[in-house]
């Protein structure tokens, strides 16, 4: 159960890892769930000149 | 800057409806074009024309997927923008095109670069394009002579360097 | 003859004085586009290949190499003590960078970065060195289907597989194809798409489009932006030196950077940034002091600096084994290669070893000499942080045009340098990914070629393409990796209305 549950949440990591650096390519903040899955504060992120 | 839930925007977006027309068109063209080629596939079937025609059909259905796309508004927001300042870029570039081969690369570039500077602030074309042009002269200076760039020259390259 | 060998024999040629200048002028100039914003190492490649036409070819592509890696180390100078990141890699690295800086502890966060970016530039090159032989054997016996596979492959996880809309991910990739199409057609000699320019029968310059998607399509949309903030230099105050608690701290999120960003980067997955996010992720959930992060965790930017340069190593790795790029500045770097007639593959390491191994032991060299150049001499680039967007920014677009320009003095090419340059604006504000259509400009004309030679070989016969086990399963995760995300897409739509609140999927 927990091994499943460990690799969910890799996977989950992986895709919003990918999905935020796409958005960062194109001079655009993340989605906020994606933030929220990698660990990073929302209006830390917002305070950074893209 | 932010992105709002896509859930939000469920709004018919013209836009992106233009941008697949134009998809549609340049599948369009490279299907009048591959129609015209001569298919010398040989044994393989597979000639000049074959590759582009796949091509053109994929872009055909990226289209329609964007004409999907845009009638449920699934396209992220565009952040506003401020317009007079990239014309003004966009300006440079085509007066150093337009230029170049008449007043030598240090003048049209000293337009683009007082053109650029402009978009971004610097107002006063009295002050940059003097400097754009010296700058741009000195890069021309150091390229063509010295790189062996082939940069074309115009009346104040010749005077200074009459051997360009 | 082992790998180790083959790199003792590469650093012989590296360390030659010739070699050793050309890669200090790429250190230092990856540096100094690492710093500034808005330029990055894709394009300064872009813009150096004409200057470098004439130039030796080894010495050239050490000092493209340089750049690739200078730009990472650089990157983070901006980051941390402005705010904005020099390179899109850099981002995660402002987060708690900055922080540290307006702590006054800017000097250990520039410390950690260029520390940690050495030790993961040096882990990975030595991967890249003792990796690539065993990759070449296998990709020697690869004929025109399995390259075809492969590049398959790399078109759908470029566009589609790792963005986050297949549809302007694939759209992107299918625009740079259609311009691959323009010109003689490299078998018959026939015209394509050229509608009678003589301009166009040679086809489309990739650097013209590199720099006009980089250099110019980048201004435009930066000038287009409203609401823009007063950027403001953070002072290095204190001591640059970490003290024995960083690290302590500093070490192992260093080498989770490095192994966590060289697969990525040598994935097929466009870019150095989602190591760093996910590096950032982890040193989070690791730490010893959660409360910090968002405070300014040393942790938080060792990892992703360490991250970043270790998939700078990592894209290399397809890159020269190959001949396949995995990121817009790899491909960039693939028209370098080009550019001086190399195809880089199986087949350069056994026609070429010298150059091959003399690129990757300069690796190691530039990464030494980024060591000094960002530690001790940090203050010069600090200066480069105040020049003034309006004098940067006309910079980068007289040098964008110069570049163009030089390699072909013709209004025609300039036009197509503003055309590119304002499709390069458009699909910014649409949200349009731009490296898959410098892929699809590069790799098309590859792939339609093994295409062709292998139907030719098998009489056109198509099954052929799915006959061999490698073409078969390269073709077969290319399918997975195109499908499977659309359905994770479309199910994560309808959880997303459901798990509002959790942060768990």
């Amino acid at each position: 159960m927990t091994v499943l549950r460990s690799i969910r949440s890799v996977f989950s990591t992986l895709r919003a890892a990918v999905h935020a650096a796409s958005a960062v390519e194109m001079h655009r903040v993340p989605a906020t769930r994606d933030l929220n899955t990698l660990g990073i504060d929302k209006d830390a992120f917002r305070a950074i000149h893209l | 800057m932010t992105s709002p839930e896509p859930q939000n925007q469920r709004r018919r977006d013209t836009a992106a409806l233009v941008v697949a027309a134009g998809l549609a068109v340049i599948a369009g063209v490279m299907l009048w074009d591959s129609a015209r080629l001569a298919d010398l596939g040989g044994y393989s079937g597979v000639g000049p024309a074959s590759v582009p025609r796949v091509v053109a059909f994929g872009l055909l259905g990226l289209s329609l997927w964007t004409v999907i796309a845009a009638l449920k508004g699934d396209f992220p927001e565009r952040p506003a923008q401020n317009v007079p300042p990239v014309l003004w870029i966009i300006a440079g570039l085509a007066a150093q095109l337009l230029l170049l081969h008449v007043t030598g690369f240090s003048i049209a570039t000293g337009v683009l670069f007082a053109f650029t500077a402009r978009a971004f602030g610097k107002t006063n074309l009295a002050m940059t394009l003097p400097i754009g042009i010296v700058f741009a002269f000195a890069v021309w200076a150091v390229f063509s002579q010295l790189l062996m760039l082939h940069l074309p020259a115009g009346p104040l390259e010749h005077l200074l360097f009459p051997g360009a | 003859m082992g790998a180790f060998d083959f790199l003792l024999q590469g650093l012989a040629t590296a360390a030659e004085p010739m070699m050793l200048l050309y890669a200090l002028i790429g250190v230092t100039l990856g540096t100094a586009v690492g710093v500034l914003p808005g330029i990055g190492p894709a394009l300064t490649v872009a813009l150096l290949l004409p200057v470098t036409y004439r130039l030796d070819a080894a010495g050239s592509l050490i000092m493209f190499a340089g750049i690739y890696y200078g730009g990472m180390y650089g990157g983070s100078t901006t980051s941390i003590l402005l705010n904005t990141p020099g390179e899109s890699a850099s981002i995660i690295t402002a987060l708690e960078g900055n922080k540290m800086a307006r702590k006054g502890r800017g000097g250990p966060a520039l410390a950690t970065a260029a520390i940690g970016s050495f030790i993961a530039g040096l882990i990975a090159t030595l991967l890249l060195a003792f990796l690539a032989p065993s990759i070449v054997k296998v990709a020697l016996v690869f004929g025109p289907r399995e390259y075809f596979a492969l590049m398959v492959l790399a078109f759908v996880t470029v566009s589609a597989a790792f963005g986050d809309s297949a549809l302007r991910g694939l759209t992107s990739l299918f625009l740079g194809l259609a311009l691959a199409c323009v010109g003689i057609d490299q078998l018959t000699g026939q015209a394509r798409l050229s509608f009678g320019v003589p301009e166009l029968l040679d086809g489309i310059e990739v650097t013209t489009m590199a720099v006009a998607m980089f250099a110019v399509g980048e201004a435009l949309f930066i000038a287009g932006q409203r609401n823009v903030q007063a950027d403001e230099v953070t002072a290095v105050k204190g001591s640059i030196w970490m003290s024995r608690a960083d690290w302590a701290r500093s070490w192992k999120p260093w080498l989770r950077g490095t192994f966590l960003g060289f697969p990525i980067g040598a994935m097929p997955a466009g870019g150095a940034e989602i190591g760093t996010f996910l590096s950032y992720a982890t040193e989070k959930k690791l730490t010893k002091h959660p409360e910090e992060f968002g405070e300014g965790a040393i942790e938080g930017v060792a990892g992703p600096e360490a991250a970043n340069n270790a998939s700078a190593a990592g894209t290399l790795v397809p890159l020269l084994t190959l001949g396949l790029p995995t990121s817009a500045t790899a491909a960039i770097m693939l028209a370098g290669f080009q550019q001086f007639g190399l195809q880089p593959g199986p087949l350069l390491f056994a026609t070429n070893p010298t150059l091959v191994w003399g690129l990757i032991a300069s690796l190691l060299i530039a990464n030494a000499m980024l060591l000094v150049l960002n530690l001790p001499m940090i203050g010069l680039w600090v200066k480069l942080l105040t020049v003034p967007k309006p004098w940067l920014y006309a910079g980068i677009l007289l040098f964008a045009t110069l570049g163009t320009i030089g390699a072909n003095p013709s209004s025609f090419e300039l036009g197509m340098l503003l055309a590119f340059g304002v499709l390069g604006y458009v699909m910014r504000l649409f949200g349009y990914p731009i490296a898959p259509i410098v892929v699809g400009l590069i790799l098309g004309p590859m792939a339609e070629q093994q295409l062709r030679r292998a139907l030719s070989i098998s009489q056109g016969d198509w099954t052929t393409l799915v006959q061999s086990p490698i073409a078969a399963v390269l073709l077969g995760i290319a399918a997975l990796a195109l499908i499977v995300p659309l359905i994770l897409r479309a199910r994560g739509k309808g959880q997303v209305l459901s798990q509002l609140a959790g942060d768990e999927d």
